[in-house]
């Protein structure tokens, strides 16, 4: 039976060479988070500076459709499953896991901060990668103020609990990235800057005095940073390609 | 040695009126027995009479005898020995005007004791209406009648049978090579064909036939005696068509035609079509019972009364199974009859069935998960929506037939049927993907798809063929001209369940469908001097649906209601096409051949517009190739073929139903040969390579609103390759008491290349072997099956589509996140299975 087996096998394994033809392929690509420097952003008469900047980033969903939402990405060209924590701050390119997909163009993305709503459940969780008390941002701001200096901090659970269960925290249209075998890396950056240009500055006034201040997460100040981070300040994604 | 055999001349077959006009326009001569050596009585038969047997001969034109046997079995000692003694004989083949050709006769074997005696038979006796499966046509010749093999046959409405390259016709004895399970299975047999078992007893094999994934019988069409089988717009699958209806052991003929070439060949034949012909040649009760694997048990009980055409025969059946892994358990049976009588003048023929089966349909797996060992290869995944995948298929036919022949070769037929067909289909590939349309908060519950589609049916199909005409001395033939027709009256629906209440939380379709199809062709078919045969004609159909779409123009939750949910429209639609064979036999044993046709495969009514001009998938579809036949020793084609469709669809997993996919083509070439050396051992081989490709971009979807396109870009699920092997053995092993016993060993061997899949993944390569063994003794016959005898780990289906099962018990996603990427889902083939059969004929 054994040799049986054997020829059997050997047969399959000629047919399975003999016999198969690609066309759309599997695409599997490093991806790397880089971060972006700090510099003062004015508004006013107030200067912010991002002292600290940590974001979970993930599961992110590339899909052809231009408007991604659940029915229109059902299937995904690519998608990078693991959320990780990353210094939004540091420039170096830091290693985010691959991502695995299929070759094609991709429009759109959707993507969660580290906290996920799926379908099934009942409320969205955070993921083994979420910061202190399940957030998904942190920002520590020096703010400079005609009145003085003061140290700000957000941290916020970013997620698409305000829409139905599946609803992933963005979804965007994004510049067309093409996913071919060709492709060799995945960069995705985030600029804290833009974070702090998108902050309700004039909410500044209403939190407590002192000089180190935690902003509670249903301050408008905390509201602009979600709407920052889901509409105004996205990271970009640039995609890299093998020279031919 | 008790006695010698002493064989009696051959009398010929009587017609029913012969013409002795035709003596003069045709020089017909029978089969003359030139040498007729007297084999011994058996020295185990105990009679004291001088019985005669009468044993039905086929002679090719070669003199050789192709078949052989006894019109009436009585007596297996004799029965044997009196063929074994016609097959011994010498004959000069019949003639038609000098020229050899293929005949069929009675002759008589009179065993008379110790003394040899040749005897001519000095009666004619009425044609036994059991022999008209030999497809025969009467002709008077020098005061006797021979039958001379006209390629006719009732059952498949008057159709001629071809010797091109694409036509294959397999007898009984073709069909019994290997162990079949059913006759789903059974369409193995077919060259070039690939059917496999996806999803239990109620659900209708996936067929593969060069270079199409028929998927349920989308590209093939199939009928049984005589009544098409195909569903238009199923819910499932367009034409969908399940067999398990008729029993294996009633099936009397297979007749394949690859492509389209004839006339006849109506909706669904885009890869070809199949015709199963039903009749039963051992007469008498056969009871039989079978045990085996996962404690699956079968009954049948078939009755054939002798005497009666071969064509009548009555047959029950039963079975259940726990099934191989987990949730495929079934239990199901049904009943079906045929009788046939009449004249050669005048012949009539009904067929009914009843049958009816509930089964688990096992699950889809994600590879990865049973590769890794997450999940077992046959088993179910651990989530409450994975469970309870169920299918029922019900289906109740009538049919009548009626055919009238005149010795002039004129013939007509009318036929009509009817028929009921039930279908429900539980069943989960995505996991929790889906969100109601009727309500886009409902999420999360599962995505258990409950499909539903019933029908009552309601066709006819007549033919009339003219008689015969002669001119110049060279051209000769028939003009014949037909029609079928049908109508469905379908109720589909298609909705969502939760996974273990079985809620229905969002309804996707909910629809009535009539459709009318109504077909005509006419065919000319000539043979230019000896050597050339043309057939040619038309075939047009118009087809008429009405569609109550009561879910169409859903209203968004998002909009304001001002308007009423639902969309009724209806369209029409016309097919017409050109069919053309040529066939040349420069010598006896080869013939060359070249068809081109044009064929249809009608829409999936819920998707027309209104107004919108029905539009058929059109088929253009060319064979060129050669067959050698010599006799029985070898009968092989090598043949060349191209097909092109105008949309083709393929199967969505996320909707488990297909969906348009775009024009698409096939290039490809098929070997077939059947051979046998000796009389005890008899092969059948075939293989066929295509190349299988996509001739425009994808179809845009709101997913994908830029498919990615290639030229040659390969078509899914189709293999590139494939292999059938059927070889057998019989021999008598021994004698014990005054029967023979009789040995017998077949296998089967099924070879399918790696198929590619949706999103660039391909499919694994699939190889089966099957073997049987069994012995027969008097009436008394004990078997053993054993399919997969390897006992390989196989996928009797792969996809590639995206599934997300969240489940806090099963998180195969690390991190726990939605994977919404395409990856590789396989239903489990059934695993090395075993059963014992006990038969006992009386």
């Amino acid at each position: 039976m054994s040799s049986v087996r054997a020829i059997a096998a050997l047969g399959l394994v000629v047919l399975q060479l003999a016999c198969t033809e690609a066309q759309r392929q599997r695409v599997s690509l490093p991806v790397v988070v880089h971060g972006t420097p700090a510099e003062p952003v004015t508004s006013g008469e107030t200067t912010l500076l991002v002292e600290e900047a940590s974001i979970v980033f993930g599961p992110l969903y590339l899909c052809a459709a231009p408007n991604p939402d659940l029915d229109s990405c059902q299937v995904a060209l690519g998608q990078l499953l693991v959320p990780g924590r990353y210094d939004a701050l540091d420039p170096a390119a830091t290693p985010a896991g691959a991502l695995a997909g299929v070759s094609g163009t991709a429009l759109s993305a959707m993507w969660d901060y580290g906290r996920s709503w799926r379908l099934a459940d009942s409320e969205p969780r955070p993921s083994a990668a979420s910061l202190e008390g399940g957030a998904s941002v942190r920002l520590v701001l020096r703010v400079t103020t005609e009145f003085g200096l003061r140290r700000v901090q957000i941290a916020l659970p970013i997620d698409g609990g305000a829409q139905p269960s599946g609803t992933l925290a963005v979804r965007a249209r994004i510049p067309t990235l093409r996913l071919s075998p060709e492709a060799t890396r995945l960069e995705i950056t985030f600029d804290p800057n833009d974070w702090a240009r998108s902050l309700d500055v004039t909410s500044l006034a209403t939190l407590p005095d002192g000089p180190e201040v935690t902003v509670p997460a249903d301050h408008p100040l905390a509201r602009s940073l979600t709407q920052a981070l889901t509409l105004n300040a996205l990271p970009s994604f640039t995609l890299h390609t093998a020279e031919p | 040695m008790r006695g010698l055999l002493f064989p009696a001349l051959a009398f010929p077959l009587v017609a029913s009126a012969p013409a002795a006009a035709q003596r003069a326009e045709h020089e017909l001569r029978p089969p003359r027995i030139v040498d007729a050596s007297a084999p011994e009585l058996p020295e185990e038969s105990d009679t004291d009479v001088e019985p005669t047997i009468l044993v039905h001969v086929v002679v090719e034109p070669d003199g050789t005898i192709s078949s052989a046997h006894v019109e009436t079995p009585h007596d297996v000692v004799l029965d044997q020995a009196a063929t074994e003694a016609v097959q011994a004989w010498r004959f000069e083949p019949a003639t038609d005007n000098g020229r050899p050709i293929r005949a069929a006769v009675r002759v008589s074997v009179h065993f008379q004791a110790r003394i040899p005696h040749f005897d001519l038979a000095d009666e004619h006796t009425g044609f036994a209406p059991g022999d008209e499966s030999l497809n025969h046509e009467h002709l008077e010749v020098d005061g006797s009648d021979i039958v001379v093999f006209s390629d006719r046959a009732e059952a498949d409405g008057g159709q001629t049978t071809s010797r091109s390259t694409a036509t294959h016709e397999l007898d009984r004895a073709a069909l019994e090579l290997a162990p079949h399970r059913d006759t789903n299975d059974l369409l193995n047999t077919a060259p070039g064909v690939f059917a496999a078992r996806v999803q239990g007893d109620a659900i209708a094999s996936r067929i593969a036939l060069r270079g199409f994934d028929a998927e349920h019988g989308q590209d093939l069409a199939l009928s049984v005696g005589g009544v098409p089988v195909n569903e238009p717009s199923h819910l499932h699958a367009q034409g969908y068509a399940n067999l398990a209806f008729v029993p294996a052991e009633v099936v009397g003929r297979l007749r394949l035609r690859e492509g389209v070439s004839d006339v006849r060949q109506g909706d669904f034949a885009t890869a070809g079509s199949i015709e199963l012909d039903l009749s039963v040649a051992r007469r008498g009760l056969h009871l039989e019972a079978e045990y085996g694997s996962f404690h699956t048990a079968r009954a049948l009980g078939v009755w054939a009364p002798r005497g009666e055409d071969e064509r009548t025969f009555g047959a029950v059946f039963f079975r259940r199974s726990d099934g191989y892994g987990v949730g495929r358990d079934s239990l199901g049976g049904g009943a079906i009859g045929q009788a046939a009588w009449g004249s050669d003048a005048l012949r009539f023929r009904v067929l009914g069935a009843l049958f009816a089966t509930r089964a688990g349909t096992g699950a889809v797996l994600p590879r990865q998960d049973a590769l890794e060992g997450r999940v077992a290869w046959d088993g179910v995944l651990p989530v409450a929506a994975a469970q309870g995948q169920t299918a029922m298929a019900l289906r109740g036919l009538i049919a009548g037939f009626v055919t009238s022949s005149d010795p002039d070769g004129s013939e007509g037929e009318l036929g009509i049927w009817a028929g009921m067909t039930g279908f429900r289909y539980l069943a989960n590939y995505t996991g929790y993907l889906e969100i109601a349309r009727s309500n886009p908060d409902w999420r999360g519950r599962g995505d258990r798809i409950e499909q539903i589609d019933e029908a009552l049916s309601a066709g006819l199909r007549a033919h009339y063929r003219a008689p015969r005409f002669e001119a110049f001395g060279w051209l000769r033939g028939f003009v014949e001209a037909g029609l079928d027709a049908r109508v469905d009256l379908r109720e589909q629906d298609q909705n969502l369940l939760t996974a273990t209440s079985n809620q229905t939380w969002d309804a996707r379709v909910d629809a009535r469908i009539q459709a009318v199809d109504v077909g005509g062709y006419v065919e000319g078919d000539v043979h230019l001097g000896e050597h050339v045969r043309l057939r040619g004609g038309v075939r047009g159909n118009v087809l008429v649906d009405s569609i109550d779409d009561r879910l169409g123009n859903l209203l968004p939750r998002f909009r304001r209601e001002s308007y009423i949910v639902g969309y009724r429209r209806t369209a029409t639609g016309l097919a017409f096409g050109p069919r053309l064979a040529l066939e040349w036999s420069p010598i006896e044993s080869l013939t060359l051949s070249a068809s081109y046709g044009e064929g249809y495969r009608s829409p999936q009514a819920r998707l027309l517009q209104e107004g919108e001009p029905a539009p058929y998938t059109k088929v253009w579809s060319g064979d060129a190739g050669a067959r050698v036949r010599l006799g029985r020793a070898l009968d092989a084609t090598l043949s060349g073929f191209a097909t092109v469709l105008s949309r083709d669809i393929a199967f969505d997993p996320g909707e488990g139903r297909l969906e348009p996919l775009g024009p698409s083509s096939r290039l490809g070439v098929a070997v077939t040969a059947r051979v046998q050396p000796w009389e005890f051992i008899e092969g059948m081989l075939s293989m066929t390579y295509v190349r299988a490709t996509l001739d425009a971009p994808p179809l845009p979807t709101i997913e994908e609103p830029n498919p990615p396109f290639v030229s040659g870009q390969l078509l899914p699920y189709v293999a590139p390759f494939t292999l059938r092997a059927d070889v057998a053995a019989h021999h008598t092993l021994v004698t014990l008491g005054d029967q023979p016993l009789e040995g017998r060993l077949g296998l089967g061997v099924s070879v399918l290349s790696a198929r590619p899949l949706p999103y660039g993944e391909f499919a694994a390569p699939v190889g089966l072997l099957d073997i049987m063994g069994s012995l027969r003794w008097g009436p008394l016959e004990l078997g053993v099956e054993v399919f997969n005898l390897t006992d390989s780990r196989w996928a009797a289906a792969e996809f590639a589509f995206a599934s997300d099962w969240q489940d806090p018990t099963y998180l195969n996603q690390p991190g726990g996140a939605t994977s919404r990427v395409p990856a590789r889902h396989f239903s489990a083939g059934a695993p090395l299975t075993a059963m014992v059969q006990l038969g006992v004929q009386l």
